[in-house]
């Protein structure tokens, strides 16, 4: 079947694909070919997908909406990044700042704000961490 | 004029010509920038609208904010323009629209509400009418998914609390380097993706439809704006690219007519010393 990842930011991946899983607001999904039409809005968190070659990708989407129709995936996300070109050092970095604005108590700190960027963060670690335990398993010769 | 005022003034100008050039190549690049930015966008946004038109037929009486037909009282107008001038008469043009449409509601007994992109849009309204309630400036080139964000929420902000009763966006079409043009956009309600069609209810909804639906539509109203900005300021370095291309050329004509002001000055005081010199020889008599 056919996967399309749209943002903003242009077409982050078009392929043929055997298997995509996502985090749905309402819990993880996992859609083979011919999966019943459906709508669902997405976590911030990881979208993996095989491809037709049975190799594994990882990208980490900001939120958005995924549509199933026809044996399409159709994901639009505000932000998408595959976990190769993410730089874990700027992510850590990017964490730690965010973790760091949630235990100061004083009123400027927009909780909402640095909520949703300890969420972006830990997405891009999980991206990054999920493709190095494949990878790390495909060199033991599994 | 004495020749060596006429050479400083033909430096002056090669100093002046020198930035053009430079401005007109930096704009050159920031158009291409925000040209690809253009396109991409575009597909984001098309999907979305193709999306949201499939799902409107599947949920039967959709109910949201950003589609709600009022009578309109009041008439909201974002007008785009540009932090920064130089390129020639790209704000004056859109600015001088954006009067015309204000006076028009104004005509109808309609009141006017104002936001204002770009420093120039600001300046230019912010003088003549108490009506501007958001203004947006300092915008980065080519500008950004943030910047669309912020101006999305204030914009519906305004317009749920029935503040506005409509949204109508003048903005720079962009077609190319060469074709750009003013065009006036009904943005709110949101009424294009509503389709008289009887719910099939095929898909699986999760969570329920109204919240994936809520999602489209402020994803939807975001590309919107974002595409709007973003085709402005695409036109905006175009036409900078234009006028200082123009610039340019009228700095090389001006160099053009001071060399020749200059030799004919240098010529002027050769010829007056030799007939002095002359002068004085047949004085003093061989």
């Amino acid at each position: 079947m056919k996967m399309l990842i749209l943002t903003p930011e242009g077409v982050i991946a078009d392929e043929e694909v055997t298997f995509v899983s996502a985090v749905g607001e309402e819990g993880s999904l996992g859609i083979l070919p011919r999966h019943a039409p459906l709508v669902t809005t997405l976590k911030i968190d990881v979208v993996e997908f095989v491809k037709e070659n049975s190799d594994r990708e990882v990208v980490a989407t900001i939120g958005g909406i995924l549509e199933v129709k026809d044996n399409k995936v159709t994901i639009l996300s505000d932000a998408a990044e595959f976990s190769v070109d993410i730089d874990e050092l700027r992510v850590k970095e990017a964490e730690k700042r965010a973790r760091a604005r949630l235990t100061m108590k004083t009123e400027e700190v927009d909780v909402k704000r640095a909520e949703a960027a300890l969420a972006r963060a830990l997405a891009r670690l999980k991206a990054i961490e999920l493709l190095n335990r494949r990878t790390g398993s495909r060199k033991r010769g599994v | 004029m004495r020749p060596n005022d006429v050479k400083r003034k033909i430096k002056a100008v090669q100093n002046i010509q020198k930035i053009t050039k430079a401005m007109k190549s930096v704009a050159a690049v920031k158009a291409r920038k925000a040209e690809e930015r253009v396109r991409k966008v575009k597909d984001y946004s098309r999907e979305m609208f193709e999306l949201t038109k499939r799902l409107s037929a599947e949920i039967a009486g959709f109910q949201h904010p950003l589609l709600e037909k009022r009578e309109i009282k009041t008439v909201g107008i974002l007008v785009v323009t540009s932090d920064r001038g130089l390129c020639g008469s790209f704000n004056a043009n859109i600015l001088r629209e954006g009067l015309k449409l204000y006076n028009k509601y104004k005509a109808e007994g309609k009141e006017v509400r104002l936001f204002a992109v770009g420093r120039k849009a600001k300046q230019f309204f912010e003088r003549r009418f108490p009506v501007v309630i958001a203004s947006f400036t300092k915008l980065p080139q080519p500008p950004t998914q943030a910047e669309a964000s912020l101006i999305a929420s204030e914009i519906t902000k305004y317009f749920s609390d029935g503040t506005i009763d409509a949204l109508k966006v003048l903005y720079y079409n962009y077609k190319s380097m060469a074709k750009y043009s003013i065009v006036e956009e009904d943005v709110l309600p949101l009424l294009n993706i509503q389709e008289k069609n009887e719910p099939k209810a095929t898909y699986i909804f999760e969570p329920e439809e109204d919240v994936v639906a809520s999602y489209l539509l402020e994803r939807g109203l975001m590309a919107e704006i974002l595409r709007v900005i973003l085709e402005t300021a695409a036109s905006e370095q175009a036409a900078r690219m234009t006028a200082m291309s123009q610039a340019s050329e009228n700095a090389q004509d001006l160099i053009k007519q001071l060399t020749l002001a200059f030799n004919k000055a240098r010529q002027a005081i050769i010829t007056r010393e030799l007939s002095e010199i002359i002068g004085t020889t047949t004085a003093l008599g061989s």
